[in-house]
């Protein structure tokens, strides 16, 4: 496990030059975003979810522009600490991104007498993570697989298409959170499903996400070296 | 415990355009082994797949005795690689790169590198994408010898240095493997580098081992031979290597068992230059010659 804990390390010095206009850009978008609508914890979520989706690619970039594969063969890593580092790595860039927006937006909520909470805001957490995981789930196999130059392409187009369908459902959800579904086979008449059971599911659905994501960038990053 | 730090069992690999067929060498402990040939011939598809970088269609890999089923991260640790070019994030600084590799190498030695960094007079501050070509070539070879490598891997380590710094660079080779436990493998096009350390050499064109062994042995097996046209028969024609024809005279390669049957001729040494133009142009002239 310490080769991960090494391999992330190692991508977050690779792209610190990136890192202060990242969360720059970041604390000026969520500005922007409280003054043209309403601040709340919701869209502070989807907002660091979001920007951490599309910045932590940029380590994928660095990687090829400095021919880092060559780095990463003479290190003493093995494959896998290799992909798990990066997973661990794109985590890390959503981690920061979280903290970043919640940090501007209590100072932005403190400064303009409002509130940031709102009800079902820990849903919105546990669901943007669900979409976080659902977008480096498909990025980080396509671009083990291919150069980054031809990996942008396919990148931006499944997770725009992806989160817009993720977006869509769980709107859905989030409005209309299931009150009652019959499951009367079972002796019940009625399934309420609770905000707890809801965020459950969102993390086990991450899980599954990622352990189907893994082995295929594995395969795909040994399929690239053959 | 094997005598051979790096050793190679018919190795071979294919992909569009090319393909490396039935390589073996060993390049025994406490050596200088030289990789030459001209571009395209498989040196750093070589070295790509030493590291691991491409994964190989056959044969086997041994480094410092050691196969394919121990752990890759161990073995890792013990070598030390230089590409032909730059390999580390343009954005850091000489330190920063220190601070990264150091995470990796058990055995990184913190004296050895401000050493060598002095040494080289590398400044601790200037960022890898700022460095002439020189002075990156020169971080990668202190990083190298920074971590008590027992094999070096040197990919055209000496290609764009001034002559003072190649110099220099051999020299710390030369010191590098005096404890005879280390070796180095070295690829370059600068046969006259070699010729000054190397004790071995592999030879490869076109994916393929013309020779392998000690570089004196290489050079006793030839003799250039230089005369006038019309001293040029068929027979010696077809004896020769690579020979090169001008209206003023000839000059090629024979096999030293031949060089009794050519008297009054000059014969010469040869340098590895000679042998590897020679040979170069009768693979080109004949490919068959080469099987």
């Amino acid at each position: 496990m310490s080769g991960t804990f090494k391999m992330t390390k190692l991508d977050c010095y690779t792209a610190k030059s990136t890192f202060i206009s990242s969360i720059a850009a970041l604390s000026v978008i969520t500005v922007v975003l409280a003054v043209v609508s309403s601040l709340s914890l919701d869209t502070l979520l989807f907002t660091a979810m979001w920007y951490a989706v599309c910045s932590a690619n940029n380590i994928f970039m660095i990687s090829d522009k400095n021919n880092l594969n060559r780095l990463y063969a003479s290190l003493s890593l093995t494959e896998k600490d290799f992909i798990r580092g990066r997973y661990l790595f794109f985590y890390v860039n959503y981690l920061t991104a979280l903290a970043t927006v919640v940090v501007i937006g209590v100072i932005l909520a403190w400064a303009t007498g409002t509130s940031l909470f709102i009800p079902g805001a820990d849903s919105s957490f546990f669901l943007s993570f669900l979409l976080f995981t659902a977008a480096i789930s498909v990025q980080i196999p396509i671009c083990m697989r291919l150069p980054y130059s031809k990996a942008q392409f396919f990148v931006i187009t499944i997770y725009v298409l992806l989160l817009a369908v993720l977006l869509i459902v769980a709107r859905r959800w989030i409005i209309v959170p299931l009150p009652q579904i019959p499951v009367g086979e079972w002796g019940l008449n009625t399934f309420y499903m609770e905000k707890w059971m809801l965020n459950i599911l969102y993390l086990i659905a991450s899980a599954a996400v990622l352990a189907v994501s893994y082995p295929i960038a594995l395969s795909c990053y040994r399929k690239r070296l053959a | 415990m094997s005598e051979n730090s790096l050793a190679l069992h018919h190795v071979s690999k294919s992909f569009s355009g090319f393909t490396l067929q039935d390589i073996s060498f060993e390049l025994p402990k406490g050596y200088i082994m030289g990789l030459v040939g001209s571009n395209g011939a498989g040196k750093t598809t070589i070295i790509q797949l030493i590291m691991n970088m491409m994964q190989r269609d056959g044969g086997s890999i041994e480094i410092l005795g050691r196969g394919d089923s121990v752990s890759e991260t161990r073995i890792k640790q013990e070598i030390g690689i230089v590409y032909d070019s730059n390999f580390f994030v343009d954005t850091w600084t000489v330190a920063e790169t220190e601070k990264v590799l150091s995470m990796f190498y058990d055995e990184w030695n913190h004296e050895t590198f401000i050493r060598l960094r002095e040494r080289f007079e590398l400044p601790e501050n200037v960022k890898v994408g700022k460095m002439s070509r020189g002075m990156q070539m020169k971080l990668m070879l202190v990083c190298a010898c920074s971590h008590n490598a027992k094999l070096l891997i040197l990919d055209e380590p000496t290609s764009g240095l001034d002559p003072a710094t190649r110099s220099e660079l051999l020299d710390i080779l030369q010191e590098y493997i005096q404890d005879g436990e280390r070796s180095v493998l070295f690829s370059t096009h600068i046969t006259t580098d070699l010729e000054r350390i190397a004790d071995y050499i592999t030879y490869l064109e076109h994916g393929k081992v013309v020779y392998t062994g000690n570089l004196e042995e290489l050079r006793a097996k030839y003799r250039i031979i230089k005369g006038i046209p019309d001293e040029l028969t068929d027979r010696m024609k077809q004896q020769m290597l690579g020979l090169r024809q001008t209206e003023l005279g000839f000059e090629a390669l024979i096999r030293t068992e031949e060089a009794k049957t050519y008297r009054g001729f000059v014969l010469d040494a040869p340098t590895v230059d000679d042998i590897i133009i020679h040979i170069g142009r009768e693979v080109k002239q004949c490919p068959e010659h080469l099987k």
